[in-house]
């Protein structure tokens, strides 16, 4: 096989830190190990210190940061940037790819925007090579997740508006998903990528029926919120304990089929995987203050610090509890992050003026 | 007149070269083989052992004789081959009779039809005289088996060739059980003694053959003290050889039986006696170093070959010994392995004169291979500071240099300033055969790794190094093979697969470890033109160095070095696997 010279080290001793490196991620990847994945960490990271030039290392290093979760994900996009802007021709796609995962991983709208690029450049740049069942697999991977965010931004962020998105774009999002399935049967992949094609499939076509069920009402919402379940299960049967699809099938149940006890074992059984999952209890947070135990809320909306609505609702009951102080700082440390959704921002800024003008109250009185 | 003149020319000529035609006459010129013990390794050595020691045995007694044909083919006149004993018909209880098939076979591919032979101790069954008749009958067998040759027992039949009575002495059991059975064997050995005397005839040179010579053993016993003569034998038996020896008739008594590693042993040099032997015996006794490898298993290097003799009648004899030197694969270079390496390290710098010093230093050495090594660099290096380049670095005597060869240099200058143009304006075209070249060129054999220091656990390193690239050749090859990683978030992530088949196409082949020593031997010859690397390992106390190069013939390309503590064999793995997967980096580094 011919060698792609950019791929080279610059020294033996970064093949041998290299070597090591992904010994040791190997080892995590069986184990789960902490103490393996901080070697692979610490021998990439010595590797692209010494050797800045060298790519391979670096990919991998923007690899294990991404495995590290939020807290590497800063690090991990820089690597993965980096390999873009070199002339590694080889390694292109799958950097974008892996871009395009550290930024929706970071669970933010503008990142969701840049990862839905990443993810078409990527199939753009396969578009332009010879297709065998690696670059096929990855071009169905990127596309469906491409098909993901779409249906995310577009359908998912808009199931609680009043106006649902027009019609055109839910049946643009169906058809896209029936043109996938249909390309991702005649095309030839790797065996060991199917399981998860299908299940980010499913898990696509689930949030799309979860939508589409939150537009409508009556036994149609049923019959629909019924559909995105069994797109769930099926997701989870294809990967087995994926948290993304377990956390989608806990909402259903909790939001669609009005099931709160199935969606709490669910959410424990989330918790039990990841114990820290802010997600999980910002859900089971609403359970609680939906069954009145506010108490039991404000101490799971306070494990949520990260996602908006939990820190909004958190501050609405400091105010239903008459702390409006803990509420007023709350919200203005929330507004004071970047990146927050339209119906947030007026959400808390009429929270704001609702404590206020509580205030003003007794002050005139 | 001219008639007289001619006549007196022809008496002349006639009269010069009478005697030397006599003198030619009265030369033997032949080969002594010793010590093949194809049969009885197993004696000393368990069963893997005693085979691997048979092949390697049986390997040395075919490289002797392709040698011997090789003097032959060359124009060397030879009269003889003589095998002065133990075959190694002694072998284990319960081991099959051994196969004549194994000498006839290969002594058959002998240009030279004659072949003598006198038995050993290790042709007895326990070196008793009394089981003589096994070795008779393996000699019938043999020559039986050998219908074109002449196989002579000369203990039991003497020969005459040019002249010179060839005698065989058997003195296959003249240790005596380290004297004990000195009484108790007397008068076989006397008996055997007497004969040889009776022989001896009055006026005609002889040549004795035989196994054990009347010298100082230089084995002493496993704690190295228990000096002792070779022949255990009676008073009497002793008196009647030493009247043989001093006869004037004996020129020459070739031995064999030795197996010290030092080559200081053999030939005809006695200074490693404690007590030396008698001055007619001194002068008389050759001793052939042996074929077999026993008792030098781990000896490094080994002292074994044959002897090339040219015996005249009035007592000249001229002794060569071919030493078998190729059969050792790992080369223990303790005595001035620093100063070679730290000589291949300036030749790495450019630096010729701290080279040639460092070589120089190296040629000191015990060790034939780095004597050899430091030759051929010091060679190398003062010959790369003749040329003009390392003369002009130094700027010495630039001004005579340029008065003398600055057309030269011109004119070399014009040629290089050309050359670089000619490769800049072609450098498209050029550049994939140089990729080419550079691929095939990136994938170096691994060859087996050296002791630097005499307890250096080169096995273990050896067979780290080896786990090593494999571990590395499994974990690419399960990094190519499933493409996936998983995220925090469970989501896909895609690995650089394809890089990887890539990476595990360019590794380099781990080889020469645990070679058979012929095998490896003929696989390193073809190997030492090609791409290479050589590893080794050096311990002192609780730390450890290993040092690996990559080499083709002698250019040196990279060195690596790491170091560590050793306190356990886990050491050993952690440092084999720094410097395997240095090594195993090569075909990928710029």
């Amino acid at each position: 096989m011919q060698q792609d010279p950019n791929l080279n080290f610059t020294s033996t001793k970064s093949f041998q830190l290299f070597a090591q490196g992904l010994e040791s991620l190997q080892s995590y990847e069986k184990t789960a190990a902490r103490a393996s994945l901080n070697a692979a960490e610490q021998n990439f990271q010595q590797c692209i210190d010494q050797f800045p030039g060298d790519v391979l290392p670096r990919f991998y290093y923007g690899v294990v940061k991404t495995l590290r979760g939020y807290p590497g994900l800063d690090e991990a996009i820089k690597q993965f940037n980096l390999i873009l802007q070199g002339s590694s021709d080889e390694l292109k796609p799958e950097a974008t790819y892996n871009l395009a995962i550290a930024h929706i991983e970071k669970y933010k709208h503008s990142d969701s925007e840049i990862a839905k690029q990443l993810l078409e450049d990527t199939r753009k740049q396969l578009a332009t090579r010879a297709p065998d069942p690696k670059r096929e697999s990855l071009r169905l991977q990127s596309h469906i997740l491409e098909l993901y965010l779409i249906v995310q931004d577009s359908l998912w962020e808009h199931r609680n508006d009043l106006n649902p998105p027009a019609q055109k774009v839910i049946d643009d999002a169906r058809t896209a998903l029936e043109s996938f399935w249909v390309d991702y049967q005649s095309t030839k992949i790797l065996e060991a990528s199917r399981r998860d094609i299908v299940a980010d499939y499913n898990n696509t076509c689930g949030t799309y029926w979860e939508s589409v069920a939150s537009f409508s009402k009556g036994d149609e919402r049923k019959k629909l919120s019924l559909a995105a379940k069994r797109f769930f299960e099926q997701s989870l049967e294809a990967k087995n304990n994926w948290l993304p699809a377990k956390s989608n099938l806990a909402r259903v149940y909790q939001d669609l089929l009005n099931d709160g006890e199935t969606a709490k074992r669910l959410w424990h059984e989330v918790l039990e995987t990841r114990p820290g999952d802010e997600y999980a209890h910002y859900n089971l947070a609403r359970l609680a203050e939906q069954q009145g135990d506010k108490l039991r809320a404000m101490g799971l909306y306070k494990k949520a610090p990260d996602i908006s609505e939990a820190v909004l609702a958190l501050a609405g009951l400091y105010v239903e509890t008459g702390q409006p102080e803990k509420a007023q700082e709350s919200i203005q440390k929330l507004l004071g992050t970047d990146d927050l959704q339209t119906n947030i921002i007026e959400s808390a800024n009429k929270l704001l003026a609702r404590i206020q003008t509580a205030r003003k109250g007794p002050t005139h009185a | 007149m001219v008639r007289r003149f001619a006549c007196l020319f022809i008496i002349v000529v006639a009269v010069l070269l009478a005697p030397a035609t006599g003198l030619s006459a009265q030369t033997v010129t032949f080969v002594q083989l010793t010590d093949p013990h194809l049969y009885d390794a197993g004696n000393r050595l368990l069963p893997q052992g005693a085979r691997e020691q048979y092949l390697d045995n049986r390997a040395a007694l075919e490289w002797a004789i392709l040698q011997i044909n090789k003097l032959q083919s060359s124009g060397k006149c030879l009269d003889f081959v003589v095998i002065t004993g133990d075959f190694g018909l002694d072998v284990p209880k319960g081991a099959p009779a051994p196969s004549v098939e194994d000498y006839s076979r290969p002594l058959n591919a002998l240009q030279q039809k004659m072949i003598l032979v006198v038995p050993g101790n290790n042709d007895l069954v326990d070196e008793k005289p009394a089981d003589i008749g096994r070795f008779r009958k393996f000699v019938a067998d043999l020559q039986a088996q050998m219908p074109g040759h002449t196989v002579i027992d000369v203990s039991q039949t003497s020969v005459t060739i040019n002249n010179i009575r060839l005698l065989g002495l058997n003195s296959a059991s003249f240790k005596n059980a380290n004297g004990k059975d000195a009484l108790a064997n007397r008068t076989d050995q006397l008996n055997e003694m007497k004969r040889l005397e009776k022989e001896v005839i009055p006026g005609q040179p002889h040549i004795i053959f035989t196994h054990i010579p009347n010298v100082e053993d230089p084995y002493r016993g496993p704690e190295g003290n228990k000096i002792h003569q070779a022949w255990q034998v009676d008073k009497s038996v002793l008196d009647t050889w030493n009247t043989v020896v001093s006869s004037p008739e004996v020129v020459g008594v070739f031995a064999g039986h030795f197996h010290d590693p030092r080559r200081i042993v053999y030939g005809q040099d006695f200074g490693w006696t404690s007590t030396r032997p008698s001055a007619v015996e001194a002068k008389n006794t050759w001793i052939a170093p042996p074929l077999a490898a026993k008792l030098q298993e781990n000896a490094d290097p080994q002292a074994r070959g044959f002897l090339l003799v040219t015996a005249a009648a009035t007592g000249k004899i001229t002794a060569t010994i071919f030493w078998y030197g190729f059969a050792v694969q790992s080369l223990s270079p303790v005595d001035k392995a620093s100063n070679l390496l730290e000589g291949d390290e300036a030749v790495r710098d450019g630096d010729w004169e701290k080279a040639a010093q460092a070589y120089k230093e190296s040629l000191a050495s015990t060790d034939s291979s780095v004597r050899a090594s430091a030759t051929r660099g010091y060679q190398r290096a003062h010959a790369e500071m003749r040329s003009i380049w390392w003369r002009q670095k130094l700027l010495h005597n630039a001004k005579t240099y340029f008065e003398q060869n600055g057309i030269e240099f011109g004119l070399k200058l014009l040629g290089a300033v050309f050359l670089a143009w000619l490769l800049l304006a072609n450098r498209n075209r050029l550049r994939p055969l140089f990729n080419e070249w550079l691929r095939t060129r990136t994938s170096p054999i691994v060859m087996t790794p050296m002791k630097f220091t005499a307890d250096a656990p080169v096995d273990l390193f050896a067979a780290e190094m080896t786990a090593a690239s494999e571990n590395l050749r499994s974990v690419l090859n399960a990094a190519a093979a499933a493409p996936f990683a998983y995220s925090r978030e469970g989501s896909t992530l895609y690995l650089p697969s394809q890089c990887l088949d890539q990476v595990i196409a360019g590794l380099p082949e781990v080889k020469g470890i645990n070679l058979g020593k012929t095998a490896a031997f003929f696989m390193s010859l073809a190997r030492f033109f090609s791409w290479r690397v050589e590893s080794g390992l050096a311990t002192d106390s609780n730390q450890a160095v290993a040092i690996a190069s990559l080499r083709q013939g002698f250019r040196i390309d990279m060195t690596w070095r790491v170091s560590g503590p050793l306190s356990n064999p886990l050491d050993v793995a952690a440092l084999s696997r720094e410097l395997a997967y240095n090594v195993l980096g090569i075909p990928f580094v710029r």
